[in-house]
């Protein structure tokens, strides 16, 4: 990162989880449920930040559980839509429209300051 | 629950796993009250089970997207930032994309579109805007650079409050339709093309006869300028009322399947009149039934023409043979038969119809059968040259005996035509009567012997006059005898020439040596004999007596003074054999004095007229006149077929 207004120790960490992060992949995987307006929403957003953040380095697997709801198996209960981010470690989850941009950036890592 | 059996860290981790656990669910109901959440799925004994919560619309909207996944068409939705938000498996499968992949990216990364014509963009963009849907065809290229040719049904997604939402497109695939249809349509324009190039009249009608199509050239060949006030009329309105009878059993008879081919006449629009050689057939369908007519009409006009005049010039022809006695063999080796026409019989001399003649196999055994016997081996020879093809050509004449027992000669020319294998196709042979020319040919060889005979003749007797005449006269009188001599022999020459040596005729002989006393003839010179030609050799001979006779008669005898006659007459008496009896008798001239000596005159009608004749000759001295007789053989003094009516 080019950011000189941060400090030092801030901008070396920064710099080194970027340089790190930047190697990661991200595995993702959006539960939706049919074509209701949420679903599409979340399935825009979370592509969108997608490709602004994680260009070349994610794996997105949309899973419609009105078609294959045993794809939620071993998930408990899973909420429609909801984004879980598999890796790298450790596992979270999104509800929602996938709106919340900023919140999801943190959730994955990604938010300004941490890795882009 | 016994806790000695847990470690403290064990009981820790689930703690925390819990707390997790508790998090998340928390996490979840949150979202659910906060509305974000469409549709819970918990696990079961029986399985997943799905609770949706958004009521009526969330359903509805997932009955929507059930439907949708079972078209069979491809079905795409967007959002207004051209997102993929649906994809069926249909699209799926038409874009070879997996709709995992595909959701939330923009279209463009499933396909680009092109569009076909240049105003399609704006068209459909129009279309969208001003109505909300479009519907139209363009072209979809996939991500591995194949294209295909898509129809789509377009349509804007709405929200509650109307607001646009985006785009659903339902997608078909005509690829290999438009293909197919493209391929019929190059297929029906190169029909077209191949109807428009034809120099013929091409039509197509309908079953009932209505044209609906005519060819430029059919257009221009009957003077039509516009086609379409035309169209839809009846193809027989064409015609004259007489041929429209034939046009329309034609059409009858291709509505049935059956193709028929007439000949017909007819004016064009532009009053031209036509011939028409007509072919009209039917164009069926996959089940044998007749969709359309089709009808081609070639003009024939020249070729009728043309046709009308080569039987003129065959006519002219056959007439041309017929008078020149020529007729023809035609041979043709394919189909091994020979041919001869109308005037062969009649040429060659046979009593039979020319097929019997000569057409067939044993039409030259029946040839041969006419042939003399002494050219017949020479004939077969040439004929088996001729009907093998073994040469190329060739000439050869020879004698037919007729059935009109009439003797030919005929002359055939043959020549052969061959492949380029150099197997023989066809043959022609002229068969020429050269009888005429024959016969001229001999005459021509009878008389160039009788010249050359009579030529030397002639010399051996003008110089024994001109030895004789020298003898007895003076030179003046030699000069005046002799040419008075020799005219006396070339007026029996002309007369000889003039019947081409084959005889002259006793009075004109006379006549043309008694010449200087033509107006006597009748009064003083009184003739009498029937008519009767002499041999070349008799006239020489009895023309130089009388010419002797007559210069005497006109000097000394009867001839000389105003009063006396000459009786000359000619006779065949009957003795031992017929013998012509010539008499020269004069009476009323001057005394006669026999002569002292025997003259060259004497020896003329002595001698030498005995000799011509090989008969003999009596000269009297009477008083009253000169008698002499002459009296030869008439086999030795007249031409052959002349005795009969000089006796």
């Amino acid at each position: 990162m080019n950011n000189s207004n941060n400090a030092v120790g801030e901008f070396v960490g920064t710099a080194e989880a970027t340089a790190t992060h930047s190697r990661v992949q991200y595995v993702l995987r959006l539960y939706i449920i049919g074509n209701t307006p949420q679903s599409t929403r979340a399935i825009t957003n979370i592509r969108k930040i997608c490709e602004e953040h994680l260009e070349g380095r994610y794996e997105l697997e949309v899973v419609d559980i009105a078609q294959h709801p045993i794809l939620a198996k071993g998930e408990q209960i899973i909420a429609a839509p909801t984004l879980i981010k598999k890796l790298p470690l450790p596992l979270r989850r999104f509800i929602g429209d996938m709106s919340h941009t900023e919140r999801i950036l943190v959730g994955l890592d990604l938010s300004q300051g941490a890795a882009t | 629950m016994h806790v000695g059996l847990y470690s403290e860290q064990g009981v820790l981790a689930e703690n925390a796993e819990l707390r997790a656990r508790l998090e998340a669910v928390e996490d979840v109901l949150q979202a659910i009250r906060s509305g974000e959440v469409d549709a819970l799925v918990v696990e079961s004994a029986v399985g997943p089970h799905i609770y949706a919560l958004q009521g009526v619309d969330a359903a509805s909207n997932r009955f929507r997207g059930d439907i949708l996944a079972q078209v069979s068409d491809a079905v795409i939705a967007t959002d207004n930032n051209h997102r993929i938000t649906y994809m069926n498996a249909a699209a799926e499968k038409q874009y070879d994309v997996g709709v995992s992949g595909a959701l939330g990216k923009l279209l463009t990364t499933v396909y680009r579109s092109k569009w076909i014509n240049p105003g399609d963009e704006e068209a459909a963009t129009n279309a969208l805007r001003q109505r909300g849907e479009w519907r139209g065809e363009s072209l979809h290229v996939r991500l591995d650079g194949r294209e295909l040719r898509v129809e789509s049904s377009v349509t804007m997604l709405q929200g509650i409050i109307g607001q646009p939402e985006g785009l659903l497109a339902i997608i078909r695939d005509i690829t290999q339709r438009a293909l197919a249809h493209d391929r019929l349509q190059e297929s029906e324009a190169l029909y077209l093309s191949v109807l428009e190039v034809s120099p013929d009249c091409l039509k197509i009608v309908d079953n009932s006869g209505k044209l609906e199509y005519m060819n430029s050239s059919g257009c221009k060949l009957m003077g039509i300028d516009d086609f379409n006030l035309w169209r839809g009329r009846h193809w027989s309105s064409l015609w004259s009322a007489e041929n429209a009878q034939t046009v329309n059993k034609a059409v009858a008879a291709a509505r049935g399947g059956i193709a028929t081919r007439f000949e017909a006449y007819g004016t064009t629009t532009g009053g031209v009149f036509k011939w028409w050689d007509v072919f009209v057939s039917p164009i069926l369908d996959n089940r044998g039934q007749t969709l359309r007519i089709f009808a081609a009409s070639r003009d024939i006009t020249e070729r009728k023409r043309a046709n009308a005049q080569l039987r003129e010039s065959q006519a002219r022809l056959s007439h041309a043979a017929n008078a020149a006695m020529l007729t023809y063999v035609a041979a043709d080796f394919e189909r091994g038969y020979l041919q001869t026409p109308e005037n062969f019989a009649a040429v060659m001399g046979f009593a039979v119809q020319r097929e019997e003649a000569l057409e067939g196999a044993s039409g030259p055994q029946f040839l041969l059968d006419h042939v003399i016997m002494n050219d017949r081996l020479r004939v077969a020879t040439a004929l088996g040259k001729f009907l093998s093809g073994s040469e190329p050509s060739g000439k050869f004449d020879y004698l037919v005996l007729g059935d009109d027992d009439i003797e030919r000669c005929i002359e055939t020319v043959w020549s052969v035509e061959y492949a380029f294998d150099g197997k023989p196709l066809r043959a022609f042979a002229t068969n020429l009567d050269i009888s005429e020319r024959k016969r001229a040919e001999v005459k021509t060889q009878l008389l160039m012997a009788e010249v050359n005979h009579r030529a030397k003749n002639l010399l051996a007797v003008v110089q024994a006059v001109a030895q004789q005449t020298a003898k007895h006269d003076d030179p003046a009188t030699f000069v005046e005898r002799l040419s008075e001599r020799i005219g006396g022999l070339a007026a029996s020459h002309d007369l000889l020439v003039k019947n081409e040596w084959q005889g002259v005729d006793m009075a004109d002989l006379v006549r043309s040596q008694l010449a200087h006393f033509q107006d006597l003839i009748g009064t003083r010179v009184q003739l009498d004999g029937r008519p009767a030609r002499l041999t070349p050799s008799a006239a020489q001979g009895i023309g130089m007596a009388l010419h002797e006779l007559a210069t005497n008669a006109g000097k000394y005898g009867a001839l000389s003074n105003s009063v006396g006659q000459v009786q000359l007459s000619w006779h065949i008496v009957m003795a031992i054999k017929p013998m012509v009896l010539i008499s020269w008798s004069e009476t009323g001239g001057p005394n006669v004095i026999p002569p002292k000596r025997k003259g060259f005159g004497q020896m003329v009608i002595g001698r030498m007229a005995e000799a011509a004749v090989d008969g003999t000759a009596e000269i009297e001295y009477r008083e009253s006149g000169i008698s002499w007789t002459l009296s030869a053989p008439v086999a030795d003094t007249l031409e052959k077929g002349w005795e009969a009516d000089a006796i």
